[in-house]
């Protein structure tokens, strides 16, 4: 750690210009991953035209901002109305909706905005003080080692599953079977596409995650009266709960945050993956599992510290290496290259002043995000205060846009309205959604590094073995499934 | 005297009539498709091209990024568009050549109307720095004794994948060929040991710190002045990826010109210059009819290499 | 006899029959250019859709013996005119172009909904796609289908 080189980006930051670019790309950010439908990468995409007119370090810090405060915005239409702004967010609806139902959005939003913080500002000591050798475990990383990572991410479907593990498998499987439409890459077969070309590029998680979560809950209110939270008195406004409520969930942010991170740093498994499994360890490692889902603070905890952890852990291998650790950090790469910037080996050795400045914008950019977003949340939940008609016309009007502009492609607006019918019905019949985003997103990674594998392997599943950090997570893997069954035997015993 | 007068009216009507055509486009933003997702490498030198020229025409061109199926979506949607100059693409080679090769796409090198060429950026055949291979001889005594040497690339049919089919088949061995990805994820492959070679852009060896064995082009390049071409090695594969603007066909030839010539300037600009020497491109500028007489020499060049690397061609 | 069309037995039938359509669809493919050592490219497709049969079968039996979920009271018009008006606006989405079509589809959200207060409904009806229009189209040049003649 070079304290000079610190300060000379601290210097940096400190300009007027590049402090005010950032606050506006906080907000920016803030709404825009709390349109549903525009995630991250639709942020990042937007302000690129930007960042080429922008001196490197406006541009870096526009970028850190957006990048972080998208993340975070995505979690307050999930709380407010179920509603995930980013796929990031989807576990944050899961505790978050329950306790606004309950009048509690004020306190939801204060737990969000404290913990979105706190897990970035955790993932960004990590990268200033352990980027070039967290680069390297990266790398290590190949097919076979994913194949076993998500073999162990695809077991937390069971603890999203509310109690409903045939039909959370159900979903699980049903998210699977979406992520194989369209061309296979490695082969060029055309899979379930019915002579569409469109459908050949694949289903996108964003039209189906807008569906499946908005527009279903648009049918659901067609279906069976909400009496929204008018009848209760409403906490408008942003509350930090007292620090007496934090200690309890302490243990849970820091897993939350390590999970993000690590997740982060690893190919192939992104951040809405991340959410889902910080919030699926929080409730397996929990002792009052039933209480999640119904508005438990841990859960809101676990899933945004997760995602937002993901921001530093993927500039690990981007800025350490030059690889991008997710889409988002791709985007940034790719701005980063036009700038003359190639981060990477050199980078750190030949300018350690602008990798300073990186970590400096990633923490300025994570102190601004809980600023901004205690100031706006109380704006945001003013929102429920509308009558829930004109909420859900709101989010029809958003879904159809954020929908369409994922692709340009009717397909993704068809894909919408008809994983929106279909919500409502799995609603109906008590199957829970969020498996199937699970399934989907982890899908394509999990045939990807499989037959991957079997290349190098050439078709023998057992040299995945040779591999000790694959055999570690196979090891962990049944660890947690054999855990409960075992549990559950010991207890008939007695 | 009359009739001269008259018919050099005429004239004078008649290009007016013409130069109002060319002076009204474009009287709204163009599109230019990016068929691949933001921040790739694709997505990268366009944006600096539409940034340049946006400068040269003084009008507004906004990329739109359709991201699938190695870009043959984008430029499928691009190809499909009316043919009035408002919906351009920018492609690399493989989208346009080897992909309506190898599988049935609504467009082929008939749908499509070429503009004018940027870059041209050789590959190199690279492997990680600590390999213990240092010249593509040694890869290919190793092949040829039964070890397997894993080469990694994008998905089938992208250039890195027909680049290292070729250099096998030069060679009379085969590799076992890993789609990882490009750029990114192929150096992440060959940096953690997944893989042995990697046939992809020259310029991830200094991005990437890799080790290169040899260019795959006739002549050496700038970038790496000391590594062989295959040329000099006896095998004759001479494989680059370029990329260039397409408009769909039909589209009046004076809009074409005029695209072009923007474009034309677009490479002289400073900034474009500056951008694409920082991505490490290799620029190399193709007016409209070189570039066209070029592209359809390059697609039936695809499509000759196809089956000699056994890849079969569709039809 | 519990009522033998219950949600699970319709969610159990229904996705089994997808399973069965799907796998059916899977098994004719022509030549398929394989890398050596390379998986059956519908291999996971059918493991998962094999295990979606399996799952939707236990489902439909536990359906029929053991009876379904109850749902609670659905009211049946509002939610199929809700459908019959997205799955309109989506027909019409390129055609009528986002700003013809989206306000209209809002108010007859809101209205399906019961809210009919006229001057708030139409207010929404034309804020909320008139903003993400300025924030899409005009700020972050997306575009999105324009109205036919017009620019917009």
């Amino acid at each position: 750690m070079d304290f000079t080189s610190l300060v000379a980006a601290i210097g940096m930051q400190a300009d007027p210009t590049t402090l005010a670019i950032m606050v506006l790309a906080t907000f920016l950010g803030m709404i825009v991953g709390a349109l549903p439908g525009l995630g991250t990468v639709t942020a990042l995409a937007i302000v690129l035209p930007f960042t080429f007119v922008l001196s490197p370090t406006q541009a870096i810090g526009m970028l850190t901002a957006i990048y972080v405060s998208s993340v975070y915005g995505g979690s307050v239409p999930a709380i407010l109305i179920n509603v995930p702004g980013t796929p990031q967010s989807a576990a944050t609806a899961l505790d978050g909706y329950p306790m606004a139902q309950s009048g509690r959005a004020a306190e939801a939003l204060g737990w969000v905005t404290v913990a979105s913080a706190i897990g970035g500002i955790f993932s960004m000591i990590v990268l200033m003080f352990l980027a070039p050798q967290l680069a390297q475990v990266a790398v290590q990383f190949g097919s076979i080692e994913t194949f076993a990572l998500i073999v162990f991410s695809l077991t937390t479907i069971a603890w999203v599953s509310a109690g409903n593990p045939l039909k959370g498998l159900l979903a699980g499987l049903i998210g699977i079977v979406m992520s194989t439409v369209g061309i296979d890459a490695l082969s060029g077969v055309e899979r379930f596409t019915f002579g569409n070309f469109e459908l050949s590029a694949g289903l996108h998680v964003v039209p189906i995650l807008i569906g499946l979560f908005a527009l279903s809950e648009v049918f659901a209110s067609a279906a069976q009266p909400v009496s929204g939270v008018t009848g209760k008195v409403v906490s408008a406004g942003f509350k930090v709960a007292p620090l007496q409520e934090w200690k309890p969930v302490r243990k849970t942010l820091l897993r939350s945050s390590v999970i993000g991170t690590f997740l982060g740093i690893l190919p192939g498994v992104g951040a809405t993956a991340a959410s889902l499994i910080g919030y699926a360890q929080a409730r397996s490692s929990s002792d009052s599992a039933q209480s999640f889902g119904k508005g438990n603070p841990e859960g809101i905890v676990a899933s945004e510290a997760a995602n937002n952890a993901v921001t530093g852990g993927a500039l690990v291998p981007t800025l350490a290496l030059g690889i991008p650790g997710d889409a988002a950090t791709a985007v940034m790469l790719g701005a980063l290259v036009v700038h003359g910037i190639t981060p990477g080996v050199n980078l750190f050795q030949g300018s350690p002043d602008l990798v300073n400045f990186v970590f400096v914008a990633l923490l300025v950019a994570n102190v601004m995000m809980l600023i901004v977003g205690a100031l706006a949340a109380q704006m945001f939940s003013r929102v429920l205060k509308l009558p829930h008609a004109l909420i859900m016309g709101g989010v029809v009007a958003l879904s159809l846009a954020g929908s369409y502009v994922t692709r340009f492609s009717m397909v993704d607006l068809w894909v919408t309205v008809i994983a929106g019918i279909l919500g409502l019905f799995l609603r109906f019949a008590n199957v829970p959604l969020a498996p199937i985003v699970i399934g989907f997103i982890l899908g394509q990674p999990f045939e990807e590094s499989l037959r991957k594998g079997l290349i190098i392997t050439d078709m023998q599943p057992l040299r995945f073995f040779n591999s000790p950090i694959a055999v570690l997570f196979f090891a962990i893997t049944a660890a947690v499934v054999a855990w409960p069954l075992l549990a559950k035997a010991r207890a008939a015993r007695h | 005297m009359k009739i001269l007068s008259t018919l050099g009216c005429a004239a004078v009507v008649a290009a007016t009539g013409a130069t109002a055509v060319l002076a009204e486009y474009p009287e709204k933003p163009i599109e230019v498709i990016v068929p691949f997702g933001a921040g790739s490498n694709s997505d990268t030198s366009g944006r600096l091209l539409i940034n340049a020229m946006r400068k040269a025409m003084g009008a507004d061109l906004v990329p739109i990024n359709v991201d699938g199926a190695g870009g043959t979506i984008g430029i499928a949607q691009m190809a499909r568009s009316k043919p009035d100059g408002y919906r351009i693409g920018y492609a690399p080679i493989a989208t346009v050549t080897v992909q309506p090769n190898l599988r049935p796409l609504p467009y082929d090198n008939t749908s499509l109307a070429p503009v004018c060429m940027v870059a041209n950026n050789p590959t190199a055949i690279s492997v990680a720095p600590d390999s213990p291979y240092n010249s593509v001889q040694d890869l290919i005594d190793a092949a040829k004794s039964g070890e397997q040497i894993i080469a990694v690339g994008g998905a089938p049919g992208s250039m890195p994948h027909i680049t290292q089919a070729a250099l096998a088949n030069a060679y009379g061995v085969t590799f076992t060929y890993l789609p990882a990805g490009g750029g990114g994820k192929a150096a992440t492959a060959l940096l953690g040991g997944e893989a042995t070679l990697a046939a992809d852009a020259a310029a991830m060896v200094s991005q990437y710190d890799l080790k290169p064995l040899a260019i795959a082009s006739a002549e050496r390049t700038e970038m790496l002045p000391d590594v062989p071409t295959l040329t000099e090695l006896g095998h004759d594969v001479s494989l680059s990826v370029w990329f260039g603007l397409f408009a769909p066909k039909d589209t009046p030839e004076e809009i074409l010109d005029q695209l072009s010539s923007a474009c034309g300037q677009a490479v002289e600009d400073p900034e474009f210059v500056k951008g694409m020497t920082a991505a490490n491109y290799t620029l190399q500028y193709l007016d409209r009819t070189t570039f066209a007489q070029f592209y359809e020499e390059e697609y039936a060049r695809s499509r000759d290499l196809l089956p000699t690397i056994g890849v079969a061609v569709k039809d | 006899m519990k009522q033998l069309v219950n949600s699970d037995t319709l969610l159990g039938g229904f996705f089994g029959l997808v399973a069965l359509i799907l796998l059916r669809s899977s098994y004719h493919s022509s030549d398929v250019f394989l890398l050596p050592g390379d998986a059956p490219p519908f291999l996971v497709a059918q493991l998962a859709l094999y295990a979606v049969l399996a799952l939707s079968l236990a489902i439909l039996i536990k359906g029929v013996l053991r009876g379904g979920v109850a749902p609670g009271d659905i009211r049946w018009r509002p939610t199929f005119l809700m459908m019959a008006l997205l799955l309109m606006t989506t027909v019409l989405f390129k055609m009528a172009g986002y700003l013809l079509i989206v306000p209209l589809a809002v108010a007859g959200c809101c209205l399906i909904l019961g809210y009919r207060k006229p001057v708030p409904l139409v207010g929404l009806s034309v804020a909320v796609p008139v903003a993400t229009y300025l924030l899409l189209v005009k700020f972050a040049s997306l575009p999105l289908p324009t109205i036919p003649g017009l620019e917009f």
